[in-house]
């Protein structure tokens, strides 16, 4: 995993964590968006918190359960995003 | 309406049979165009106009999308669109509808959709997406029968990717899905409105229970009317060659207002998301920064489903009803997590896992969203009056 990568998934996992309120059992298991845990409003935040972790520009149509529904989904997509 | 689908079931097997594979889409275009000039002929204009509307400014846009002329050319034809949508609602037979209007009460059929569906290929092509749009593929996009009166509101660049070959499965699957759909909007959709109706044309005649069955029927009936529709759209499409987007996937059952409007209209839900929502949230967010995102989210969300209340009816009940959904969404995504963690984790474990906490929610769900339907199946008077009596409050 890239560092832009890594550091995406542990920023994601402590919004996950400590603003959502989420366990990390629930977390790592996946269908973020799919079991509701991340909504629009959630989403939003989350995609503030990766472009000033991560220092990427997540464009409007990037936001889409097949960028954000698991932590590895996360990691890899800002990665590419970062290359 | 009958007639008419029983008419393109009746056809489908000679377009099947007669029309080779690269004539598909233009007899595709060409039948919708018959079908729709023969409901309304100026239709026939307001199509090919909004074709080259959205043609124009999408060639425009893609040459350079970040000149100033591309972005006065995309705004013109953004304002020309609006224009259309505001006239549109508000020009038919006695004015603007305080209520939710059938189509037929609207200055031309369809229109509401037409615009959605044209701003989003004029607003991807300013962000710099490369469509593809001809004027053939754009008129045969934008008139497709099935889905012009009432959705789902299918993206461009799904469509168009799309060659009508014959599928047995997809066709028998498609007839499936009209009778389906047909049953769902003009049987009981239909037989439900008719009692509610009654209810709600004189609620003080009605004992409280009654008034809240009454409005259970409304939620229930503008369920089965659209998702009918919805149906009868995808299943006509189907039987067509064409894959059209799902629009409902069992909204009044969810636990939650976000997991409710996930799956209420979605192809609508899915476009105020992509061209309200994230783009005034995040221009907000960037401001104020992640840590002060709250207040950006909530004046966000407020829009959004402001302009959904406003895009069903130009009134202000419609306002309201849209405010009131984007309170129940912001209950959810905003004051109830915050809430939840203030509360004991054995309280907060029962309340995700249990099937009581499941029923009691998905149940309180369907009331609020209920109630809320009130303000668009009758007036703000109307509704609030129905309210007071189902609360015992006015007599």
């Amino acid at each position: 995993m890239t560092p832009e990568g890594a550091r995406a998934r542990e920023a994601a996992l402590a919004f996950f964590v400590e603003e959502l309120g989420a366990s990390r059992d629930e977390v790592e298991t996946g269908a973020l968006v799919t079991r509701g845990l991340l909504d629009s409003a959630a989403l939003v935040r989350l995609a503030a918190i990766l472009e000033t972790a991560c220092g990427v520009t997540i464009p409007d149509r990037d936001l889409t359960v097949e960028h954000f529904d698991s932590l590895d989904a996360i990691a890899a997509y800002v990665a590419r995003l970062a290359r | 309406m009958l007639l008419a689908v029983c008419a393109a079931v009746l056809v489908a097997p000679l377009y099947w049979i007669l029309v080779p594979v690269r004539w598909r889409r233009p007899a595709l275009t060409l039948a919708s165009l018959a079908a729709l000039g023969a409901y309304d002929w100026r239709l026939l204009a307001l199509l090919p106009a909004t074709t080259l509307l959205v043609v124009g400014g999408v060639r425009v846009a893609e040459a350079g999308p970040a000149t100033l002329r591309a972005r006065l050319v995309v705004a013109g034809a953004l304002a020309a669109l609006l224009v259309l949508f505001v006239w549109n609602k508000a020009g038919g037979p006695g004015g603007v509808s305080g209520t939710l209007a059938s189509q037929q009460g609207l200055a031309f059929l369809g229109v509401s959709y037409l615009v959605l569906k044209a701003s989003a290929v004029l607003l991807d092509a300013t962000a710099g997406a490369r469509s593809g749009a001809t004027v053939a593929g754009v008129l045969g996009w934008l008139a497709f029968a099935p889905t012009y009166p009432a959705g789902p509101i299918e993206r461009w660049e799904r469509f168009a990717a799309q060659a009508p070959r014959f599928d047995r499965a997809q066709v028998l699957a498609g007839a499936e899905r009209i009778l389906f759909g047909l049953v769902k909007a003009l049987v009981l959709g239909r037989h439900l409105g008719v009692w509610a109706d009654g209810v709600l044309a004189a609620p003080a005649a009605h004992d409280r229970l009654t008034l809240l069955a009454g409005a259970y029927a409304q939620s229930l009936r503008f369920y089965l009317d659209f998702a009918g529709y919805s149906d009868v759209a995808i299943g006509l499409a189907a039987l067509y060659g064409i894959r059209v987007s799902e629009n409902f996937d069992g909204p009044l059952w969810r636990r939650n207002y976000v997991q409710l409007w996930q799956r209420w209209h979605m192809t609508l839900t899915g476009w105020l998301r992509l061209y309200v929502f994230f783009p005034a949230s995040r221009w907000l967010v960037r401001r104020a920064g992640p840590t002060h995102a709250t207040i950006p989210i909530v004046a966000a969300q407020i829009a959004t489903m402001t302009a959904c209340g406003l895009w069903h009816g130009l009134a202000w009940n419609f306002a309201l009803w849209g405010l009131l959904q984007a309170l129940g969404l912001l209950w959810v995504g905003v004051a109830a997590r915050p809430l939840g963690r203030r509360l004991p984790p054995p309280v907060v474990r029962w309340w995700r896992t249990s099937l009581i906490a499941h029923g009691l929610a998905v149940w309180l769900t369907f009331t609020t969203f209920s109630l809320t339907v009130l303000f668009v199946v009758t007036d703000t008077g109307g509704a609030v009056r129905y309210l007071g009596l189902l609360a015992g409050v006015t007599g």
